[in-house]
């Protein structure tokens, strides 16, 4: 992924300060949507990492963020709180171990298969969960309380607390961005973004190909499945429908919306898709319809997604622009 | 298990697979020959059924909905082709994978606004009503074997049709290269508008005779297409037999599954995948890599 | 038999009912030039992707360095100290030359499951990447996109790539395709150099590069060896110029 141009980075600055600012001016539902528009952001960026950054095209990556969802539930008792220390690093760490099962599967193939593959696994997972009233069945299950933040026996902060959550939330999903980042300039990241450009070099390279894809495949899972807690924690109801292909398809979406080429990308689209979706829900009833046309013309039209507009704003571009036009 | 009720199963295993590959080789073909992944397909299997159900209703009679349903779906493949596959053939799988997505999007949202959410249900014909006795406590529904004789009967046309006609060879040469066929005079645009109009009539078909066997409700396509995938991943891309031997493999498995494991019938399927694939990568019959 | 760097005993790889490479046999030793010529179709690249790794071989052996390698994937005998480059220049379009050559120098590293210091840190890789870009003689164009270089460049680049994971054996595949006069001399000079501390395999049809650097001509036809020698002997063999030599000598 190209590194983030000048104008794209600032811009991305001013709008986390506009959001560490927005629970002081906005209501309670403003405060809420863009919440849950952060969880989608890192859902978005875990995605983008497998896609932009390795090639790997997957239609099922929803089924992670259900399972960090899901294990939320899980990991919380049934009279408080799980504490937050040891529940997020767990989730994480399960959805990991469940991608690299996943994963060592699917990551053999590619392409097509590839895409196939993680669809199917992912209606396995739908069905796992509404078929089996262990997991809750077709009604899903409740988080009956938040995850705690304490330490020392103290409350250090209250997840109840809409504005809270707000800010766990910013917090998390510029964290995300930074460590995606850090992990793209590191050894590995060198290593998954060569075999997204060529893989067959890279193994003659003396890679070992398939190990780096496992890997990439599960740091992705745990990424989503941080999303999914995230998500659990706002609404603390959980329910199948999580790992349905349709929002894997959705996160995708966001993925291509924001910009393939991009790092910010996955959670520009993000931002944008759902409030398009908003836009589009308090115009009409049939908004579905709209929004598949939506899709459609994006895909047409933005074939590097919106970060690549703004790139193509920058100061010496319109200069260039200018002198040729 | 009684071996009667072994029988009925595994009639009904056959039936399922053999309609599954009506709508799976369609599906692999247009993986194979257009190298495009087409998540819409299913909903031509809605469209099938819907169709169905509106021809019934005011005619009464599921062969008139045949008779008029066909060529509309045909048609509905030749425009969609047309408009919109034709942007996919030399993108990358992410945009027709998107591009379809909201295509399913569309059509969703379409059949939802004209016939609503309930489920509705499709009377069988006539002729084929009743049940052929076989024990004192179980027999089989006609139609049931009806089914299956008219996907045989297509199954051995479209085998015949591949392997010895010259269109059939053409479909099997694009398959393997696209660009030789048209050195061969081939007006690849053509075979590809036949190739894909085909596998959406063959869904729709398939879809239309299959719905008097269950109710026919939102989202029937998106159920039906992941099972297809299941089964060009089993069977191999691009390969016909594969998905011929995966599509009895995926009815077998299912109907067993309904009735071995029934908590957790849906997820049979998967776990076929998944044994198949941690022996055979690329499937039964793909090519490897 | 550990004199050999390189050797294979009846290595054959048939796709159906074609055979590709017929029993092939081949004994390399150390720092030895051993050029690999032919008609088109002949087998060459199907013969060296079989050393390589990239496609398993039907029948026969090959040995590295004195150890059984066959079957090995590509990437186990590129740790094992094998390099290759492709006769259809097969690097990183949208990367720097030198980002293509930090890929291969950081092969090197013990593993590159490395997820927190920046790569670019890692003084060993460094130097493996300023010492490959100059061997193969693109220094100075270090921080041009690789689409945008010359052809003669990109080839350069792809032998650089190679390089960069300090092979002990190079599998070069038409390292001169498609190459003016003075890139192909520019080319040999490099062999040379590159000959003095490495064995080189290379399959080539430009034969003044040929004879110019080669100790040993292989020479294959249908998929067979047809005769193997010193050049001058190979030169003179009446079979390869019916063969082959006859018909004009740069494809």
């Amino acid at each position: 992924m190209s590194r983030t141009p000048r104008i794209l980075a600032w811009t991305a600055l001013a709008a986390v300060i506009l959001l560490a600012f927005l629970p002081q001016f906005a209501d309670r539902y403003y405060i809420q949507l863009f919440t849950r528009i952060m969880s989608s952001a890192i859902f978005a960026m875990s995605l983008g990492l497998l896609v932009s950054g390795a090639g790997l095209v997957s239609l099922g990556h929803a089924m992670f963020f259900g399972l960090g969802a899901y294990l939320l539930v899980f990991f919380s008792p049934g009279d408080e709180g799980a504490a937050i220390w040891w529940a997020l690093p767990a989730t994480m760490a399960a959805a990991a171990i469940a991608a690299l099962i996943i994963g060592a599967l699917a990551v053999r193939t590619s392409g097509i298969y590839f895409i196939m593959l993680t669809l199917a696994f992912g209606e396995m997972l739908f069905y796992l969960f509404h078929d089996s009233k262990l997991l809750g069945g077709s009604d899903g299950l409740y988080v009956n309380f938040r995850p705690t933040v304490a330490a020392f026996g103290r409350d250090l902060l209250s997840l109840d607390d809409r504005p809270t959550l707000f800010y766990v939330a910013l917090v998390l999903m510029v964290a995300t961005y930074l460590g995606i980042g850090m992990l793209l300039k590191a050894p590995f990241g060198r290593a998954i973004l060569g075999i997204r450009v060529n893989e067959q070099r890279m193994k003659a390279l003396g890679y070992n190909v398939y190990a780096y894809k496992l890997v990439v495949f599960a740091i992705a899972g745990a990424l989503a499945a941080l999303a999914g807690f995230l998500y659990a924690t706002q609404y603390r109801s959980v329910n199948p429908v999580l790992f349905s292909w349709r929002e894997s398809g959705l996160v995708l979406m966001m993925v291509i919306l924001g910009g393939l080429r991009s790092r910010l990308g996955p959670a520009i689209g993000a931002f944008a898709l759902v409030l398009v979706q908003e836009a589009l829900q308090a115009v009409t009833d049939d908004w579905l319809i709209a929004f598949g046309v939506f899709v459609i013309v994006v895909v047409l039209l933005l074939p590097n997604g919106l970060a690549e507009l703004a790139g193509k704003l920058t100061p010496d571009r319109l200069a260039k622009a200018a002198n040729d036009g | 298990m009684d071996p009667v009720f072994f029988l009925i199963q595994v009639l009904n295993g056959v039936q399922y697979g053999l309609l599954l590959f009506l709508i799976a080789s369609g599906l692999t073909l247009v993986f194979g020959i257009l190298q495009v992944i087409n998540l819409a397909h299913g909903s031509f299997y809605m469209v099938g059924a819907y169709l169905a159900f509106w021809f019934t209703a005011r005619s009464g009679s599921l062969w008139i909905a045949i008779l008029g349903g066909l060529p509309l779906a045909l048609a509905l493949g030749f425009v969609i082709e047309r408009l919109m596959i034709r942007f996919l053939y030399r993108r990358d799988h992410l945009t027709q994978v998107l591009l379809t997505y909201g295509l399913i999007l569309i059509f969703n949202e379409a059949q939802r606004i004209i016939f609503g959410s309930d489920p509705h249900s499709v009377t069988v014909p006539q002729i084929f009503e009743g049940s052929i006795r076989l024990t004192d406590t179980l027999s089989y529904p006609i139609y049931r074997l009806a089914v299956s004789g008219v996907c045989l009967i297509l199954v051995m046309a479209m085998i015949f049709v591949i392997q010895k006609t010259r269109l059939g060879m053409y479909v099997r040469a694009g398959s393997v290269n696209r660009e030789m066929v048209q050195l061969l005079g081939v007006d690849v645009g053509q075979l590809s508008t036949l190739v894909f109009a085909t596998g959406a009539g063959l869904a729709a078909l398939a879809g239309m005779v299959a719905a008097p066997l269950s109710s026919v409700y939102p989202g029937i396509g998106e159920h039906i297409l992941i099972i297809c995938f299941v089964i060009v991943v089993i069977g191999g891309i691009g390969s016909i037999k594969g998905a011929f031997i995966a599509a009895l493999l995926v009815g077998l498995a299912d109907t067993f599954g309904k009735v071995v494991v029934p908590e957790f019938a849906s997820m049979s399927v998967y776990a076929v995948m998944a044994a198949i694939l941690l022996w055979r990568p690329q499937g039964l019959f793909g090519r490897a890599g | 038999m550990a004199d050999f760097v390189l050797e294979t005993e009846a290595l054959s790889k048939r796709f159906g009912g074609l055979v590709a490479v017929d029993a092939v046999g081949l004994r390399v030793p150390a720092g030895e030039v051993h050029a690999i010529i032919g008609p088109n179709g002949a087998g060459k690249t199907t013969l060296l992707n079989l050393l390589s790794g990239d496609i398993p071989p039907t029948s026969g052996r090959v040995r590295f360095r004195g150890q059984d390698v066959t079957g090995a994937s590509a990437h186990k005998l590129s740790q094992l100290g094998m390099g290759r480059s492709y006769q259809r220049t097969n690097i990183f379009a949208e990367f720097t030359v030198r980002e293509n050559c930090w890929l291969g120098a950081q092969s090197r590293l013990p593993s590159s499951m490395r997820f927190f210091r920046p790569a670019e840190k890692i003084a060993s890789v460094a130097k493996r990447t300023e010492a490959a870009m100059a061997l193969a003689g693109i220094a100075d164009r270090a921080g041009v996109i690789a689409a945008e270089l010359s052809h003669g460049e990109q080839r350069q680049l792809e032998l650089g790539v190679m390089l960069a994971t300090e092979p002990s054996l190079l599998l070069l595949d038409e390292p001169m395709a498609g190459m003016s006069a003075d890139e192909s001399a520019r080319m040999v000079d490099l062999l040379r150099r590159l000959k003095r501390h490495h064995t080189l395999v290379l399959i080539e049809h430009d034969m003044d590069a040929v004879f110019a650097v080669a100790d040993t001509l292989t020479v294959m036809v249908n998929g067979a060896v047809l005769a193997s020698g010193p050049p001058d002997d190979i030169r003179a063999s009446r079979a390869v110029q019916d063969a082959y030599l006859g018909e004009g000598s740069t494809a």
